[in-house]
């Protein structure tokens, strides 16, 4: 379709605008659009003025000047509160075990709350603002429906959670059986570290140098002296070692047979390649290291014990005393009676169940209430 | 259906299952204070008694029946239901494929406990707990008659339910799970 301006030009008309203009007038006389709705227009209105009429020849009746159409590509109405979902969490990353936060923050006050916290799709939690742990690391999407009685919302918030590899180093440590003894000594060192170290690097003489990389090595020392001992654990978080100074004495048996009888073992006259020359009384170590064959018995154990056992016998003659004397005593044995219901808060299906305990009661009640 | 038919319905074993498993995770007072009183009383209580047991066998029951009440309800005033109601003088089945997830309205279970000798009663508590929870069926199947509702049952009953412990007006919660549920009576198939 044409039509001729003032000017006498020629000008087209565009189909899909007019058909556009017809759809809208059609919709607001079903009214389908609420006369309080607010259309959202995204390009110029349209501008209806009437035609110059032409003093030409030709008769240009009045017609509609299209300038531009109206796309409506949204139509806001009236807010009818229907619950908007959404969240916070306190902590969105660090190391496992992680435990978050969650707050609700949802619009237009929803009174159910679906928490899916790992996004496997099953609920984990149905209140308002609740806390989760994670055990496992991880990046995980967190979803959150709301609904109220005007209708539900979802929000769902990818990778929102990292949780990380917990970093555990090893902490070294170890004993040694026996750490004293004539040459050649034969000691065997067990492993104590903790968090699980992959490997291990043993120096038993205090020469910085590895002479095991087994878990609990076995070790002899055949030349007289006093030594250290290291071990350095490693996992794949890290690594520590420990040291022992002066942790091992591999005596001589030479000189011990000479004086055991005679004299307390004498101090400094341990020789060997690469004494460290510490007497036997100031060996430094981080660690007091078990001693065998010489220990020594204390009173206080026994007397704890003995205090326990006379404990024990008062205990039990009270109680004898007292299930003698319940069964001396007249009565009738206890009975339970059970009973509840189901409060709807509503009040109309309200209803309480009176029953007893005892099967023979209660199909007797039963038999009653039918 | 009447209220007299509700009380025919089985407890849900998964539930029992639930419950079970929610007051060994968490002592619950009222039960607590009873065996207690129980023990130190130094009476004995008829052969085989097991208060949890029976604690955790009522709950699950309460629990149960407050669960099919409100879904029947819910179902039966949807539009589905609504629509098919006809003055039929012959029974007749719909059946509904599909029900999205709805919540149900929280309701309140609650077992009181009293221990007697005789007729004097010794000792009561009082145990209250709040439930909320949300639904799916599929294929629940409705036999009406005259326009009024004759039967229920369910195709299949998943719940996703949390259980709270009510102290006044604090919730406190003890238990959640989400399962598919078995009704005992109200299973499509059962015989």
């Amino acid at each position: 379709m044409s039509y001729y301006s003032a000017g006498g030009n020629r000008h087209r008309t565009d189909i899909s605008s007019i058909l556009v203009i017809a759809g809208v007038m059609i919709l607001c006389f079903l009214g389908t659009i609420p006369v309080n709705a607010q259309v959202v227009k995204v390009s110029p209105e349209i501008k209806v003025t009437p035609a110059t009429q032409v003093t030409s020849a030709m008769q240009v009746t009045p017609a509609i000047q299209v300038i531009s159409a109206v796309q409506v590509t949204s139509v806001i109405v009236p807010e009818q509160t229907s619950p908007v979902a959404n969240f916070t969490a306190n902590v969105v990353s660090g190391p496992a075990p992680l435990t978050v936060q969650f707050t609700d923050t949802s619009l237009n006050n929803p009174d159910s709350w679906l928490w899916d916290f790992n996004g496997d799709g099953r609920i984990d939690d149905q209140t308002r603002n609740p806390r989760y742990t994670y055990q496992q690391p991880g990046v995980y999407t967190i979803s959150l429906i709301v609904a109220s009685r005007n209708g539900k919302d979802e929000v769902r918030k990818l990778s929102f959670i990292t949780v990380e590899k917990q970093v555990l180093v090893p902490v070294a440590d170890f004993s040694a059986d026996p750490v004293r003894g004539t040459t050649p000594l034969t000691v065997r060192f067990t492993d104590l570290s903790s968090y699980s170290p992959t490997s291990y690097a043993w120096d038993f003489n205090g020469d910085t140098s590895t002479d095991s990389s087994e878990k609990d090595p076995i070790f002899t020392y055949t030349d007289p002296g006093v030594y250290s001992v290291a071990l350095t654990v490693r996992n794949k978080d890290g690594s520590d070692t420990i040291s022992k100074k002066g942790y091992i004495l591999a005596e001589n048996p030479e000189t011990i047979t000479d004086t055991v009888f005679a004299t307390p073992y004498p101090v400094g006259t341990i020789s060997s390649p690469q004494p460290t020359s510490l007497p036997l009384t100031s060996r430094v170590q981080t660690t007091i290291p078990p001693v065998t064959g010489t220990e020594e018995t204390y009173p206080f154990p026994a007397l704890l014990i003995g205090i326990f056992i006379v404990a024990l016998l008062v205990a039990g003659g009270f109680i004898l005393k007292r299930s003698g004397s319940s069964h001396g005593q007249s009565g009738e044995d206890l009975h339970i009676e059970m009973s509840g219901g189901i409060d709807y808060g509503d009040g109309l299906l309200t209803r309480v169940d009176e029953r007893r305990h005892s099967p023979g009661e209660n199909a007797r009640k039963q038999e009653e209430d039918h | 259906m009447t209220f007299s038919d509700l009380d025919q319905i089985g407890t849900s074993p998964e539930v029992t299952d639930e419950v079970t498993a929610m007051l060994r995770k968490t002592g619950i007072s009222a039960l607590q204070e009873a065996e207690q009183y129980v023990r130190k009383s130094g009476r004995t209580l008829p052969e085989k008694t097991d208060l949890s047991a029976e604690f955790a066998r009522r709950l699950s029951g309460y629990i149960t029946q407050g669960m099919v009440s409100l879904t029947i309800q819910r179902v039966s005033v949807s539009d589905e239901v609504r629509q098919s109601l006809k003055d039929s003088p012959s029974p007749y089945t719909l059946t509904l494929k599909k029900i999205a997830p709805f919540p149900l309205p929280e309701y309140a279970p609650y077992v009181n406990i009293a221990i007697k000798t005789g007729a004097a009663e010794l000792f009561r508590s009082h145990a209250a707990f709040v439930v909320k929870s949300v639904i799916a069926l599929q294929d629940t199947r409705i036999t009406l008659q005259e326009k009024k509702i004759k039967e229920y049952k369910f195709g299949s009953l998943n719940a996703a339910m949390s259980i709270y412990m009510k102290k006044d007006a604090i919730k406190e919660q003890l238990h959640s799970f989400n399962r598919d549920l078995t009704i005992p009576g109200m299973m499509a198939g059962e015989r």
